[in-house]
């Protein structure tokens, strides 16, 4: 036998060997967690929203450190597998279908984005996995199937509550500047309705596209029509870079922002430019429950707590009350839908919610803030 | 009006720059060169690494940033392009090698920087400036003034120098400038760091102006792309009149339309063009797609 030839055996050998020795460990790894009862949380890690992807993960883990640390459900430890949607419809499609059909998790927590939780929706109905939308405000998550449950108020009540601030703030013209996806134009359809009912008038609308981060020429365009302020439903970075070039622009409209204004990386990103805009975010509850997490949020993660961080803990902890419900062997989609159905009261650390038979959570609304010294501060006529 | 005309200068000498970059690096590879995007992402990331972690001054990062940018365009050309010109690979293998690379640097620079945005400037607002009634930022109006400055870097390189003359001439015909004694892969290796200058110089005024992200160096290829097919891919000249179009597309489509039109308005008038002159507004006589 040639030296080549036997160098050819030695490489083949050490090839199965290692393949040998990685099939092993996967055995092992898949027999330790044979026990564990798994779900699957979809929220955009990468991308333009991957601040909430981020505040998402804290949030599941803080909520699975407790359950397990307690001992998990009936026994058995709760696993959670991450899928990144990156906020896209199409992406969140493919990674829904994985968990639903290669891991089969009968309950995936998210996605934040109501364009991806409106593509995923058909997918859950159909694989019969229940999916528990943790951020999606859009109006028609709330008839997306009966596989699909959300618990935030909807952007119909949002737009409503801004359209009336902006004319209680002595606003006649407004324009819209607002990203095309399920979210944003959501909420520019709503608002105009709403505001021109009150007496308002929209000067302009553009939609941006979500990847878009250059402002400066529609903003031109939007000034050449006077307005007295200007609804962004548009994604945390490009509302802040938005602001910023406003700003740098000398443009003095006042701002209108919406729920994802709240997340730190606004501020971080428009800097003092973002001193005075008004957004709506979701309700936040300030009782003993949401201080407790905020403080151990606080304590684990060096950063603030948004109120969107405490509706994706809480929707953790809806979904062990569900499976709490039910028995081993019986963590199937439509069983889990069945519990979610049941929630009555359920007292999170955003406030009470209630299912009571419907996969649309009543009882939550919206706050009104203002961005004081680089500070998001509840809104009050005084300042 | 006065707003609308500047809105056009601004994007479309900014669209420039981007352009004559991408076709210099079409004019040394004859393909479409996703080395653009890599460049492009890894120039601002590397000033941002000098002026935050080495904490060296702005102006040192930005020289220093070049420097290493040009230096790991030097790397790309010896190790993968002379390999793939030496096999002859056909202008689809070049495209997808570069394409590979692209995603390394993504995740490479994902998993070094994470996924947020992040900015290079590091001051905060600038007082806005007004001429004869248009509004522009400050950074506008530099950057505007740096691309001109560029896009006139990279037309005299071409047109006026020996090294770009004869870069012309040796991606022309190989064969022939290999037989009358042309430098090919010397004169290649500097086309590719002059592209690779500009592009650095676009990807740090738009990091300054606005920010950046792994997945930086896409949106800007599309727009340089979309340029040189409306200009004309094989001349610098035709990639700044390209830059105009496509600027006259986005602007008009902003002002006229609304912002949701605008980039239809654009890639309608490239099918216009190509509809017209499949080679472009400006094409030279002798060079076109693939040869």
């Amino acid at each position: 036998m040639s030296r080549s030839s036997r160098r050819s055996i030695t490489r083949i050998g050490a090839g199965i060997l290692s393949v040998g020795v990685a099939v092993s460990a996967w055995a092992l790894a898949a027999r330790q967690s044979a026990g564990a009862i798994t779900i699957g949380v979809i929220t955009p890690l990468t991308g333009d929203v991957a601040s909430w992807g981020a505040m998402q993960r804290n949030s599941t883990e803080m909520a699975l450190d407790e359950i397990n640390s307690g001992g998990g459900i009936g026994g058995r430890k709760v696993r959670v597998i991450y899928e990144d949607d990156q906020a896209t419809p199409k992406i969140g499609v493919t990674v829904f279908t994985k968990l639903a059909t290669v891991d089969k998790v009968p309950l995936v927590v998210g996605a934040p984005a109501s364009g991806v939780t409106l593509a995923v929706a058909p997918v859950a109905n159909r694989t019969q996995t229940v999916l528990l939308s943790s951020g999606s405000t859009a109006t028609a998550v709330a008839q997306a199937g009966p596989y699909v449950f959300r618990f935030m108020p909807s952007d119909e009540m949002q737009s409503a509550i801004m359209a009336n601030w902006a004319r209680e703030l002595g606003f006649k013209r407004v324009a819209v500047l607002y990203v095309r996806n399920a979210w944003g134009t959501g909420l520019q359809q709503a608002f105009q309705p709403a505001f021109t009912k009150l007496g308002g008038v929209i000067t302009t609308s553009q939609g941006m596209a979500v990847e878009d981060t250059d402002f400066r020429a529609v903003l031109t365009k939007i000034a050449a029509d006077s307005p007295d302020a200007v609804f962004a439903p548009l994604y945390t970075r490009a509302a802040g870079l938005m602001v910023r070039q406003a700003k740098e622009l000398g443009l003095n409209f006042q701002i209108l922002g919406a729920d994802v204004y709240e997340t730190p990386e606004f501020i971080e990103v428009a800097g003092q430019a973002a001193e005075g805009v008004l957004f709506t975010r979701f309700g936040q509850y300030n009782g003993a429950e949401y201080q407790a997490f905020a403080k151990a949020y606080r304590q684990r993660f060096q950063t603030e707590p948004a109120a969107y961080a405490g509706y994706c803990y809480d929707a953790m902890k809806i979904a062990f009350t569900a499976l709490r419900q039910l028995t081993s062997g019986e963590y199937t989609g439509p069983a889990i839908r069945e519990q979610l159905l049941n929630i009555r009261d359920f007292h999170g650390v955003t406030g009470l919610t209630d299912f009571n038979g419907s996969t649309s959570a009543s009882g939550k609304v919206f706050d009104r803030l203002v961005v004081k010294n680089g500070k998001n501060v509840p809104w009050t006529a005084k300042n | 009006m006065t707003q609308f005309i500047a809105n056009i200068l601004i994007t479309a000498t900014n669209i420039a720059l981007l352009a004559v970059a991408f076709q210099l690096i079409y004019a040394v590879r004859r393909a479409y060169d996703f080395s653009f995007s890599t460049l492009y992402l890894a120039a601002p990331y590397i000033v941002l690494w000098l002026s935050r972690s080495v904490d060296l001054p702005f102006w040192v990062s930005v020289s220093v940033g070049l420097a290493l940018t040009l230096a790991l365009a030097a790397i790309m050309d010896v190790t993968l392009y002379r390999s793939l010109q030496t096999k002859r690979a056909p202008p689809l293998v070049t495209m997808l090698a570069s394409f590979g690379v692209y995603l390394i640097a993504q995740n490479v620079i994902a998993a070094i920087f994470g996924s947020e945005a992040r900015t290079l400037r590091a001051w905060g607002l600038a007082p806005p400036l007004e001429i004869g009634g248009a509004r522009l930022t400050n950074l506008q109006a530099i950057s505007t003034f740096c691309a001109i400055c560029g896009v006139a870097l990279a037309l005299i390189y071409q047109r006026f120098t020996r090294a770009g003359r004869l870069l012309r001439a040796a991606t022309t015909n190989v064969a022939l400038a290999t037989a009358i004694g042309i430098p090919i892969k010397r004169i290649i290796t500097t086309g590719f760091l002059v592209a690779a200058a500009l592009v650095t110089l676009a990807a740090i005024l738009v990091g300054l102006e606005i920010d950046l992200t792994p997945t930086t160096g896409f949106q800007a290829l599309v727009l340089a792309v979309t340029a040189c097919l409306i200009g004309g891919i094989d001349n610098a000249i035709g990639a700044v009149v390209g830059a105009v179009f496509v600027a006259l597309g986005q602007e008009a489509g902003v002002w006229i339309f609304g912002a949701q039109w605008s980039g239809t308005t654009v890639y309608a008038l490239l099918l216009l063009v190509l509809f017209i002159r499949r080679s472009g507004l400006i094409s030279g006589p002798n060079l076109r797609y693939g040869t």
